[in-house]
C-alpha cells in the first residue's frame, strides 16, 4: 500500500504497508492519534491518501470512479467508533437501511427476518421501534454492528469496538466479533488500543507507530516481541 | 508584509472554498440526472421546506402586505388628499420584490439553517461515512432531495406569499383607509400581468437553488464537532441572505432586459 497521509502539518501515515489475508481477523493496535481510524477509512475508500494506494481483491480502489468504488464499498460492513446510527430513524430502519439499498430486490418480509436475526445475534431483541437517542452507548454499538452485518459483508471493519464500554459489555462485543468470524466467515479488521480485546479476537496483530506498521504477528508473537515500542505499548508502560 | 501574507491566505482559502462549492454543485447535478431518486426522502424534504414553512411565511407576507397598504395609503392621502393606487403599489411590490425576497430570506433562516445543522451533525458523527458503507452516495441521498424541495417549494411559497400580501393589503384598505374592494382590485388587475408574476417566480427558483447550495455545502464540509456545526449554521444564514439580496438585483435587471417583468 505504501500510504502517505497528512492533515495540514501533521503527517499521520508515512509510507504504511499492510497485507490483510482473506478470512483472518487482524487487529491494528497503536496509541491515540497514531492514525488507526485514518487507516481504516483508507481501506474502506472513505479517505484518499496523499500518496500510495489500497488494493481490495487485487483492485486499486484509489483509481476507481465513484460508482465502481461504491460497488466495492458494498462488500464492507463498518462499525464506526461512535456507532454513527441515523438519529432520525428507528432501530429497524437503521438495520434495514443497507439491505434495502444493497440488496434492493429483497422483499419486506425477508428484510424483517434479517433485521430480527441480526438483532438477536447482537443480543437485542424487541427494540426495533426505538430511536437511537433512547439507547445506551453499548446498545448503540451493538445496533451499529447489527446494521453493519445485515448486508452480509465480506469484510467487517471495527473502529474501537470496545471503547467506552464496561468490561462485561466489552467482553460480549469480543464474543460477537469471534462469532461473526465463525458464523459468517468474514475477514475482519479491528482497530483498538484495548489489548484484552486484541488478544481475544485476533489471528494477527499489527502495531502502528510513527505512521508505519512496525510489527505484525500472532497474539503470542506480539506478546513476546523484542521491539521496545511494542513491549511498552502492550504493557501500558 | 504580514498584512499581504494574511490577504494572500484569505484569497487562497476563498478560492479553495469556491472550488469545492463548484465541485459540490457539479456532483449534485450528476446525481440528480442519474435518476436514482429517493422518493420518500424527496417527499419528506418537500414537506419540510414547503408545508412546515407555511406559518412563518403566512405571518411575514400578510403583515408586509398590510403595512405596505397602510404606509402607501397614508402617504398618498397626505400628498393628494386621497389614497391612490394602493392596490397597484401593494401588488407590484409583493409580486416583483417583497414576495420572493422576504419568503426566500425566511426560508433561508428556517430551513437553510436546519439543513446545514442536520447534515453538519451527520458529518461530524460519521453518519455520512456510514451512508457510503451502506450502499448510498450521500449526495444522492441528502443533497438531491433537498435541491428538488428547495427549487420547487420556494416558488410555490412565493406565489402563496404574493397572494396573502395582496389580501393583507385589501384588509387594511377596507378597515383603515376606507377604500372599497372594487377600487382595490381595479387598481391591481390592469397593471398586474402574468409576466410580473413570472418575474418573481423565476427569481424565487434561483433563490431556492441558493438556499440549497449554501446550506448543503456548509453541512457537507462541516469540521470540528459541535462548534463546527454552529459555525456552518451561522455561515449558511448569513451567506444565503447576502447572496439572495445581491443576486436579486442582477437577476432582476437580467429578467427585465429579456422582457420578463
Amino acid at each position: 500500500m505504501e500510504l502517505y497521509k497528512n492533515f495540514g502539518e501533521n503527517d499521520v501515515l508515512k509510507g504504511l504497508s499492510l497485507d490483510i489475508l482473506d478470512g483472518e481477523t487482524i487487529t491494528i493496535i497503536g496509541g491515540s492519534g497514531e492514525g488507526k481510524s485514518v487507516l481504516l477509512k483508507h481501506i474502506a475508500g472513505l479517505m484518499k491518501p496523499d500518496k500510495g494506494t489500497v488494493y481490495v481483491d487485487d483492485e486499486d480502489i484509489m483509481r476507481m470512479d465513484e460508482e465502481k468504488l461504491q460497488q466495492v464499498q458494498k462488500k464492507f460492513g463498518f462499525l464506526f467508533q461512535g456507532a454513527a446510527l441515523f438519529d432520525s430513524m428507528t432501530v429497524y430502519e437503521n438495520v434495514s437501511f443497507g439491505v434495502r439499498r444493497i440488496h434492493s430486490e429483497t422483499p419486506e418480509k425477508k428484510i424483517r427476518e434479517i433485521v430480527k436475526t441480526r438483532l438477536e445475534l447482537v443480543g437485542l431483541e424487541g427494540i426495533e421501534d426505538m430511536k437511537p437517542a433512547s439507547l445506551s452507548g453499548g446498545m448503540k454499538k451493538r445496533v451499529a454492528l447489527a446494521r453493519a452485518i445485515a448486508t452480509n459483508p465480506r469484510y467487517i471493519l471495527y473502529d474501537e469496538p470496545t471503547t467506552g464500554l464496561d468490561p462485561i459489555r466489552a467482553g460480549s462485543i469480543n464474543d460477537l466479533i469471534n462469532s461473526m468470524q465463525e458464523k459468517l466467515n468474514v475477514t475482519s479488521i479491528v482497530v483498538t488500543h484495548d489489548m484484552t480485546s486484541a488478544y481475544e479476537v485476533s489471528d494477527r496483530i499489527a502495531m502502528l507507530a510513527g505512521g508505519r506498521i512496525i510489527e505484525t504477528g500472532t497474539p503470542g508473537q506480539i506478546q513476546k516481541s523484542p521491539n521496545d515500542i511494542v513491549r511498552k505499548f502492550i504493557r501500558g508502560e | 508584509m504580514n498584512m499581504i501574507a494574511e490577504l494572500g491566505r484569505f484569497f487562497i482559502s476563498l478560492a479553495g472554498k469556491l472550488g469545492r462549492a463548484g465541485l459540490f454543485l457539479k456532483d449534485s447535478f450528476y446525481w440528480l440526472l442519474k435518476g436514482k431518486w429517493e422518493k420518500e426522502e424527496i417527499m419528506k424534504q418537500m414537506v419540510r421546506v414547503g408545508v412546515q414553512s407555511l406559518p412563518v411565511v403566512t405571518l411575514t407576507s400578510l403583515f408586509t402586505g398590510m403595512v405596505l397598504a397602510l404606509q402607501s395609503g397614508l402617504s398618498s392621502k397626505n400628498i393628494f388628499n386621497e389614497p391612490l393606487y394602493v392596490g397597484t403599489l401593494v401588488s407590484l411590490s409583493m409580486v416583483l420584490e417583497l414576495g420572493p425576497v422576504l419568503t426566500s430570506i425566511v426560508v433561508a433562516g428556517r430551513v437553510g439553517a436546519s439543513i446545514a445543522a442536520e447534515i453538519g451533525t451527520m458529518r461530524v458523527t460519521e453518519q455520512i461515512d456510514a451512508l457510503y458503507m451502506l450502499g448510498v452516495h450521500p449526495i444522492s441521498y441528502l443533497s438531491v432531495p433537498r435541491f428538488l424541495a428547495c427549487i420547487f417549494m420556494v416558488p410555490v411559497l412565493v406565489i402563496y406569499a404574493d397572494s396573502l400580501g395582496i389580501l393583507g393589503g385589501l384588509f387594511v384598505c377596507l378597515t383603515k383607509l376606507g377604500i372599497p374592494a372594487r377600487v382595490y382590485w381595479d387598481d391591481i388587475l390592469p397593471y398586474l400581468d402574468m409576466i410580473e408574476v413570472m418575474h418573481g417566480v423565476v427569481k424565487s427558483f434561483f433563490f431556492g437553488a441558493i438556499i440549497f447550495w449554501v446550506s448543503c455545502y456548509n453541512g457537507f464540509f462541516t469540521k470540528g464537532g459541535a462548534e463546527g456545526v454552529g459555525r456552518s449554521t451561522t455561515m449558511t444564514v448569513v451567506v444565503s441572505m447576502v447572496l439572495i439580496l445581491l443576486s436579486d438585483y442582477f437577476l432582476g435587471s437580467f429578467l427585465i432586459s429579456i422582457g420578463i417583468g
